[in-house]
Protein backbone atom coordinates (compact mmCIF):
# COMPACT_ATOMS: atom_id res chain seq x y z
CA UNK A 1 0.00 0.00 0.00
CA UNK A 2 1.15 3.56 -0.55
CA UNK A 3 0.42 6.04 1.81
CA UNK A 4 -1.21 9.35 0.19
CA UNK A 5 -2.51 10.77 2.46
CA UNK A 6 -1.49 9.93 6.61
CA UNK A 7 -4.38 11.49 7.96
CA UNK A 8 -6.51 9.25 5.84
CA UNK A 9 -4.68 6.62 6.56
CA UNK A 10 -5.06 7.09 10.02
CA UNK A 11 -8.96 7.40 9.76
CA UNK A 12 -8.57 4.01 8.66
CA UNK A 13 -7.02 2.87 10.86
CA UNK A 14 -3.45 2.14 9.75
CA UNK A 15 -0.91 2.39 11.98
CA UNK A 16 2.50 3.80 10.56
CA UNK A 17 5.39 1.93 12.37
CA UNK A 18 9.14 2.09 11.29
CA UNK A 19 8.77 -1.74 10.33
CA UNK A 20 6.45 -0.68 7.28
CA UNK A 21 9.49 1.49 5.44
CA UNK A 22 11.91 -0.50 3.53
CA UNK A 23 15.15 0.66 4.53
CA UNK A 24 16.62 0.21 1.43
CA UNK A 25 13.25 1.04 -1.19
CA UNK A 26 14.87 3.48 -4.14
CA UNK A 27 12.48 5.78 -6.12
CA UNK A 28 11.77 3.54 -9.57
CA UNK A 29 12.88 6.48 -11.72
CA UNK A 30 9.25 5.86 -13.79
CA UNK A 31 7.98 7.47 -11.25
CA UNK A 32 9.40 10.65 -11.23
CA UNK A 33 7.77 13.24 -13.04
CA UNK A 34 9.27 14.61 -16.45
CA UNK A 35 10.58 17.77 -16.91
CA UNK A 36 12.33 19.25 -20.02
CA UNK A 37 15.77 18.52 -20.38
CA UNK A 38 18.00 20.32 -22.62
CA UNK A 39 21.41 18.70 -24.73
CA UNK A 40 23.50 21.77 -25.99
CA UNK A 41 26.12 22.35 -28.76
CA UNK A 42 28.75 24.40 -29.60
CA UNK A 43 28.02 25.01 -33.18
CA UNK A 44 31.71 24.71 -33.95
CA UNK A 45 31.89 21.14 -32.52
CA UNK A 46 29.65 19.98 -35.80
CA UNK A 47 30.95 18.97 -38.82
CA UNK A 48 30.61 22.35 -41.74
CA UNK A 49 30.26 22.48 -45.16
CA UNK A 50 29.33 24.57 -47.83
CA UNK A 51 30.20 28.67 -47.14
CA UNK A 52 29.80 27.65 -43.68
CA UNK A 53 33.05 28.59 -41.60
CA UNK A 54 34.44 28.83 -37.90
CA UNK A 55 34.41 32.37 -36.41
CA UNK A 56 34.26 33.63 -32.78
CA UNK A 57 31.64 36.19 -31.86
CA UNK A 58 32.48 38.41 -29.11
CA UNK A 59 33.14 35.48 -26.28
CA UNK A 60 30.96 32.92 -28.62
CA UNK A 61 32.21 29.93 -30.73
CA UNK A 62 30.46 30.42 -33.80
CA UNK A 63 29.96 28.92 -37.04
CA UNK A 64 29.08 31.36 -39.87
CA UNK A 65 26.56 30.41 -42.61
CA UNK A 66 27.22 33.13 -45.25
CA UNK A 67 24.78 35.12 -47.51
CA UNK A 68 27.18 34.16 -50.55
CA UNK A 69 26.37 30.60 -50.83
CA UNK A 70 24.33 27.12 -49.08
CA UNK A 71 25.96 26.52 -45.48
CA UNK A 72 25.49 23.66 -43.28
CA UNK A 73 26.35 22.81 -39.68
CA UNK A 74 25.56 18.93 -38.64
CA UNK A 75 25.72 17.35 -35.27
CA UNK A 76 25.53 14.17 -34.71
CA UNK A 77 24.21 12.30 -30.83
CA UNK A 78 22.05 9.73 -29.46
CA UNK A 79 19.06 10.46 -27.44
CA UNK A 80 19.60 10.56 -23.34
CA UNK A 81 18.58 8.01 -21.62
CA UNK A 82 16.38 10.12 -19.74
CA UNK A 83 14.31 10.92 -23.19
CA UNK A 84 10.92 10.18 -23.11
CA UNK A 85 9.13 9.45 -26.72
CA UNK A 86 7.53 12.57 -27.09
CA UNK A 87 8.23 16.12 -29.47
CA UNK A 88 11.93 17.54 -29.71
CA UNK A 89 12.45 21.32 -29.90
CA UNK A 90 15.31 22.31 -32.48
CA UNK A 91 16.62 25.86 -31.06
CA UNK A 92 19.62 27.83 -32.27
CA UNK A 93 21.20 31.12 -32.07
CA UNK A 94 22.23 33.25 -34.26
CA UNK A 95 23.57 37.41 -34.85
CA UNK A 96 24.23 39.25 -37.80
CA UNK A 97 25.06 42.52 -38.62
CA UNK A 98 22.26 43.51 -40.56
CA UNK A 99 18.84 45.30 -38.60
CA UNK A 100 16.49 43.70 -41.20
CA UNK A 101 15.21 40.89 -43.23
CA UNK A 102 14.49 37.40 -42.57
CA UNK A 103 16.84 34.87 -42.12
CA UNK A 104 15.30 31.31 -43.71
CA UNK A 105 16.88 27.72 -42.35
CA UNK A 106 15.73 24.22 -43.10
CA UNK A 107 16.20 21.68 -40.05
CA UNK A 108 16.97 17.84 -41.09
CA UNK A 109 16.38 14.98 -38.81
CA UNK A 110 17.94 11.62 -38.74
CA UNK A 111 16.84 9.56 -35.98
CA UNK A 112 17.72 5.83 -36.23
CA UNK A 113 18.46 2.92 -34.66
CA UNK A 114 21.38 0.21 -35.61
CA UNK A 115 20.61 -1.53 -39.05
CA UNK A 116 17.96 1.50 -39.94
CA UNK A 117 18.46 2.92 -42.90
CA UNK A 118 20.38 6.21 -42.57
CA UNK A 119 18.07 8.75 -44.68
CA UNK A 120 16.65 11.37 -43.43
CA UNK A 121 13.68 11.21 -41.22
CA UNK A 122 11.88 14.87 -41.52
CA UNK A 123 12.82 18.00 -42.10
CA UNK A 124 11.42 21.51 -40.77
CA UNK A 125 11.64 25.21 -42.17
CA UNK A 126 11.75 28.58 -40.33
CA UNK A 127 11.71 31.95 -41.32
CA UNK A 128 12.89 34.66 -38.63
CA UNK A 129 12.90 38.39 -38.78
CA UNK A 130 16.30 39.23 -37.35
CA UNK A 131 16.22 42.25 -34.28
CA UNK A 132 15.65 45.57 -35.45
CA UNK A 133 18.98 46.42 -33.82
CA UNK A 134 22.43 44.54 -35.21
CA UNK A 135 24.24 42.27 -34.10
CA UNK A 136 21.45 41.66 -31.61
CA UNK A 137 20.41 37.53 -30.85
CA UNK A 138 18.21 35.67 -32.50
CA UNK A 139 16.30 32.40 -32.08
CA UNK A 140 15.36 30.17 -34.57
CA UNK A 141 13.12 27.03 -33.51
CA UNK A 142 11.67 24.24 -35.20
CA UNK A 143 9.60 20.94 -33.85
CA UNK A 144 10.07 17.37 -35.01
CA UNK A 145 7.48 15.25 -34.09
CA UNK A 146 7.22 12.69 -31.76
CA UNK A 147 6.33 9.97 -33.69
CA UNK A 148 9.85 10.74 -35.34
CA UNK A 149 11.62 9.23 -32.80
CA UNK A 150 11.98 6.20 -30.87
CA UNK A 151 13.29 5.19 -27.21
CA UNK A 152 17.53 4.76 -27.69
CA UNK A 153 17.44 6.21 -31.45
CA UNK A 154 20.81 7.87 -32.56
CA UNK A 155 19.76 11.57 -33.77
CA UNK A 156 21.64 13.56 -36.20
CA UNK A 157 20.68 16.87 -37.26
CA UNK A 158 21.65 19.37 -39.76
CA UNK A 159 20.56 23.07 -40.23
CA UNK A 160 21.57 25.07 -43.43
CA UNK A 161 20.45 28.17 -44.74
CA UNK A 162 20.02 28.44 -48.90
CA UNK A 163 20.54 32.66 -49.20
CA UNK A 164 19.38 32.57 -52.35
CA UNK A 165 15.82 31.49 -51.05
CA UNK A 166 13.41 34.03 -51.80
CA UNK A 167 12.16 34.09 -48.12
CA UNK A 168 15.63 34.67 -47.33
CA UNK A 169 15.73 38.50 -47.80
CA UNK A 170 18.50 38.89 -44.99
CA UNK A 171 21.01 40.14 -47.23
CA UNK A 172 24.08 39.82 -44.79
CA UNK A 173 26.00 36.61 -43.01
CA UNK A 174 25.31 35.22 -39.96
CA UNK A 175 26.43 34.08 -36.78
CA UNK A 176 25.31 30.82 -35.28
CA UNK A 177 26.27 30.23 -31.90
CA UNK A 178 25.07 27.76 -30.02
CA UNK A 179 22.40 24.84 -30.73
CA UNK A 180 20.05 23.13 -28.04
CA UNK A 181 17.80 20.00 -28.32
CA UNK A 182 14.86 20.22 -25.91
CA UNK A 183 12.99 17.08 -24.78
CA UNK A 184 10.94 15.74 -22.46
CA UNK A 185 13.23 13.81 -19.86
CA UNK A 186 13.12 12.07 -16.90
CA UNK A 187 15.84 12.61 -14.19
CA UNK B 1 9.89 18.81 13.04
CA UNK B 2 11.45 16.25 10.75
CA UNK B 3 10.25 12.39 11.30
CA UNK B 4 13.60 10.05 11.96
CA UNK B 5 11.63 7.56 14.17
CA UNK B 6 7.74 6.99 13.44
CA UNK B 7 7.42 4.37 15.90
CA UNK B 8 8.70 6.27 18.78
CA UNK B 9 6.91 9.53 17.29
CA UNK B 10 3.53 7.66 17.35
CA UNK B 11 4.17 6.11 21.11
CA UNK B 12 4.27 9.35 21.87
CA UNK B 13 1.08 9.85 21.42
CA UNK B 14 1.58 12.38 18.35
CA UNK B 15 -0.79 11.85 15.48
CA UNK B 16 0.59 11.79 12.05
CA UNK B 17 -1.19 14.65 9.91
CA UNK B 18 -0.65 15.39 6.54
CA UNK B 19 0.78 19.67 8.32
CA UNK B 20 3.58 16.89 9.57
CA UNK B 21 5.38 16.23 6.20
CA UNK B 22 7.87 19.36 5.65
CA UNK B 23 6.57 20.84 2.51
CA UNK B 24 10.74 21.50 1.75
CA UNK B 25 11.46 18.53 1.58
CA UNK B 26 13.36 16.92 -0.66
CA UNK B 27 14.62 13.56 -1.79
CA UNK B 28 18.00 12.52 -2.07
CA UNK B 29 19.43 11.50 -5.23
CA UNK B 30 20.72 8.21 -2.82
CA UNK B 31 17.50 7.24 -2.77
CA UNK B 32 16.84 7.17 -7.02
CA UNK B 33 17.15 3.64 -8.47
CA UNK B 34 20.07 2.99 -10.71
CA UNK B 35 19.16 2.94 -14.61
CA UNK B 36 21.61 2.72 -17.58
CA UNK B 37 22.71 6.17 -18.78
CA UNK B 38 24.75 7.53 -20.92
CA UNK B 39 26.84 9.93 -22.22
CA UNK B 40 27.38 10.87 -25.90
CA UNK B 41 30.17 12.44 -27.67
CA UNK B 42 29.74 13.02 -31.27
CA UNK B 43 32.84 11.78 -33.08
CA UNK B 44 33.35 15.18 -34.94
CA UNK B 45 33.85 17.03 -31.77
CA UNK B 46 36.93 14.52 -30.79
CA UNK B 47 40.23 15.20 -31.78
CA UNK B 48 41.73 13.47 -34.81
CA UNK B 49 44.95 11.79 -36.24
CA UNK B 50 46.12 9.80 -39.15
CA UNK B 51 45.81 10.71 -42.50
CA UNK B 52 42.16 10.26 -43.82
CA UNK B 53 41.32 10.73 -40.47
CA UNK B 54 38.25 14.00 -41.53
CA UNK B 55 34.74 14.73 -40.44
CA UNK B 56 32.57 13.91 -43.66
CA UNK B 57 28.58 13.71 -44.23
CA UNK B 58 26.97 10.13 -45.04
CA UNK B 59 23.65 10.04 -46.39
CA UNK B 60 22.12 13.57 -46.21
CA UNK B 61 22.23 14.44 -42.54
CA UNK B 62 24.55 12.46 -40.40
CA UNK B 63 27.72 13.79 -39.61
CA UNK B 64 30.60 11.51 -38.66
CA UNK B 65 34.39 11.08 -38.81
CA UNK B 66 36.22 8.71 -41.44
CA UNK B 67 38.65 5.81 -40.27
CA UNK B 68 39.97 5.11 -43.44
CA UNK B 69 41.58 1.35 -45.01
CA UNK B 70 44.48 2.47 -45.74
CA UNK B 71 45.99 3.30 -42.60
CA UNK B 72 45.67 3.87 -38.48
CA UNK B 73 42.92 6.31 -37.91
CA UNK B 74 42.29 7.88 -34.02
CA UNK B 75 39.66 9.39 -32.28
CA UNK B 76 40.61 11.09 -28.56
CA UNK B 77 38.59 12.86 -26.48
CA UNK B 78 38.70 13.93 -22.40
CA UNK B 79 35.89 14.35 -19.97
CA UNK B 80 35.52 14.11 -16.42
CA UNK B 81 33.94 10.77 -14.86
CA UNK B 82 29.90 11.65 -15.04
CA UNK B 83 28.65 12.79 -11.44
CA UNK B 84 25.50 10.53 -11.94
CA UNK B 85 28.38 6.76 -12.27
CA UNK B 86 27.41 4.53 -10.04
CA UNK B 87 29.25 1.24 -10.51
CA UNK B 88 29.81 -1.25 -12.85
CA UNK B 89 31.19 -1.94 -16.36
CA UNK B 90 30.95 1.11 -19.21
CA UNK B 91 29.51 0.00 -22.51
CA UNK B 92 30.95 2.28 -25.46
CA UNK B 93 28.02 2.17 -28.14
CA UNK B 94 29.59 3.30 -31.47
CA UNK B 95 27.46 3.86 -34.12
CA UNK B 96 29.36 3.70 -37.82
CA UNK B 97 28.39 3.12 -41.49
CA UNK B 98 30.33 1.50 -44.78
CA UNK B 99 30.24 1.40 -48.42
CA UNK B 100 31.31 -1.89 -47.82
CA UNK B 101 28.79 -4.93 -47.32
CA UNK B 102 30.56 -7.53 -45.98
CA UNK B 103 33.59 -8.22 -43.30
CA UNK B 104 34.27 -6.97 -39.85
CA UNK B 105 35.11 -3.57 -38.45
CA UNK B 106 37.59 -3.42 -35.47
CA UNK B 107 37.83 -0.79 -33.14
CA UNK B 108 40.05 -0.78 -30.03
CA UNK B 109 39.71 1.83 -26.68
CA UNK B 110 42.14 2.90 -24.82
CA UNK B 111 41.10 4.59 -21.28
CA UNK B 112 42.89 6.28 -18.60
CA UNK B 113 40.97 7.58 -15.84
CA UNK B 114 43.67 9.81 -14.13
CA UNK B 115 44.07 12.57 -11.38
CA UNK B 116 46.56 14.80 -9.79
CA UNK B 117 49.94 13.19 -10.18
CA UNK B 118 48.71 10.35 -12.90
CA UNK B 119 50.49 9.92 -16.12
CA UNK B 120 48.51 10.23 -19.22
CA UNK B 121 49.04 6.94 -20.75
CA UNK B 122 46.70 4.48 -21.57
CA UNK B 123 45.54 2.40 -18.46
CA UNK B 124 43.29 -1.07 -20.12
CA UNK B 125 42.76 -1.85 -23.64
CA UNK B 126 39.89 -3.29 -24.67
CA UNK B 127 38.40 -3.45 -28.06
CA UNK B 128 35.15 -4.87 -30.17
CA UNK B 129 34.56 -5.98 -34.18
CA UNK B 130 31.17 -5.81 -35.65
CA UNK B 131 30.50 -7.16 -39.13
CA UNK B 132 29.31 -5.02 -41.99
CA UNK B 133 25.47 -4.23 -42.96
CA UNK B 134 24.25 -6.22 -45.60
CA UNK B 135 22.96 -2.98 -47.23
CA UNK B 136 25.65 -0.09 -47.71
CA UNK B 137 22.96 2.67 -46.21
CA UNK B 138 22.09 1.31 -43.39
CA UNK B 139 23.85 1.69 -39.87
CA UNK B 140 25.94 -0.60 -37.53
CA UNK B 141 26.56 -0.21 -33.64
CA UNK B 142 29.93 -1.77 -32.44
CA UNK B 143 30.45 -2.33 -28.91
CA UNK B 144 33.34 -2.52 -26.30
CA UNK B 145 33.02 -3.04 -22.75
CA UNK B 146 35.02 -1.42 -20.35
CA UNK B 147 35.58 -3.20 -16.86
CA UNK B 148 34.22 -1.18 -13.69
CA UNK B 149 38.13 -0.78 -12.34
CA UNK B 150 39.92 0.57 -15.51
CA UNK B 151 36.38 3.44 -15.65
CA UNK B 152 36.45 4.15 -12.00
CA UNK B 153 39.84 4.04 -10.60
CA UNK B 154 39.61 7.77 -10.51
CA UNK B 155 38.06 11.13 -11.74
CA UNK B 156 39.29 13.02 -15.00
CA UNK B 157 39.45 10.23 -18.35
CA UNK B 158 41.13 10.41 -21.69
CA UNK B 159 39.73 8.20 -24.17
CA UNK B 160 41.51 7.12 -27.79
CA UNK B 161 39.12 5.06 -29.94
CA UNK B 162 41.52 3.82 -33.16
CA UNK B 163 41.21 1.35 -35.87
CA UNK B 164 44.30 -0.61 -37.22
CA UNK B 165 42.83 -1.88 -40.40
CA UNK B 166 46.20 -4.35 -40.43
CA UNK B 167 44.75 -6.33 -37.57
CA UNK B 168 43.47 -9.77 -38.65
CA UNK B 169 40.46 -9.12 -36.80
CA UNK B 170 39.71 -5.95 -39.39
CA UNK B 171 39.06 -7.20 -42.17
CA UNK B 172 36.23 -5.18 -43.45
CA UNK B 173 38.78 -3.64 -46.51
CA UNK B 174 37.18 -0.69 -46.56
CA UNK B 175 36.96 3.19 -45.09
CA UNK B 176 34.43 3.20 -42.48
CA UNK B 177 32.81 6.49 -40.96
CA UNK B 178 32.42 6.60 -37.05
CA UNK B 179 29.22 8.99 -36.10
CA UNK B 180 29.69 9.23 -32.54
CA UNK B 181 30.36 7.18 -29.42
CA UNK B 182 27.78 6.60 -26.77
CA UNK B 183 29.02 5.80 -23.21
CA UNK B 184 26.73 3.64 -21.28
CA UNK B 185 26.80 3.04 -17.67
CA UNK B 186 25.25 2.01 -14.34
CA UNK B 187 24.16 5.55 -12.81
CA UNK B 188 21.71 7.49 -10.34
CA UNK B 189 19.89 10.68 -11.33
Amino acid sequence: MSITNFSAARRAGFKITNRGIKKTAVIDMTKVATRTLFMAFNPASGHIAGGAAEATDGIFAAVTLVDASTSNIYITSKLPEEFIVADVILTWYWKSATASGDAKFTARLCAKADSEDIAETDNQTVTTTVNATANKLNKSQVTFDSSKFALDDWIGVMISRDPADVADTLGADLNVVGFVIEFTGRG
Amino acid sequence: MPLTNISAYRLAGHQIEDEDIDPDARLETSKFATRTLRKTIPAVACLKAGAGVVSVVSGSVLAGVTLPDANAGNLYMSFPKPAEYDSGDVVLKILWNSAATAGDLKLTSDIKTATTGSTTASGATDSGTDTADGTTTDLSELSITIAAADFNANEFIGLNISRDPTDVADDIAADVIVFAIAMEFTGRG
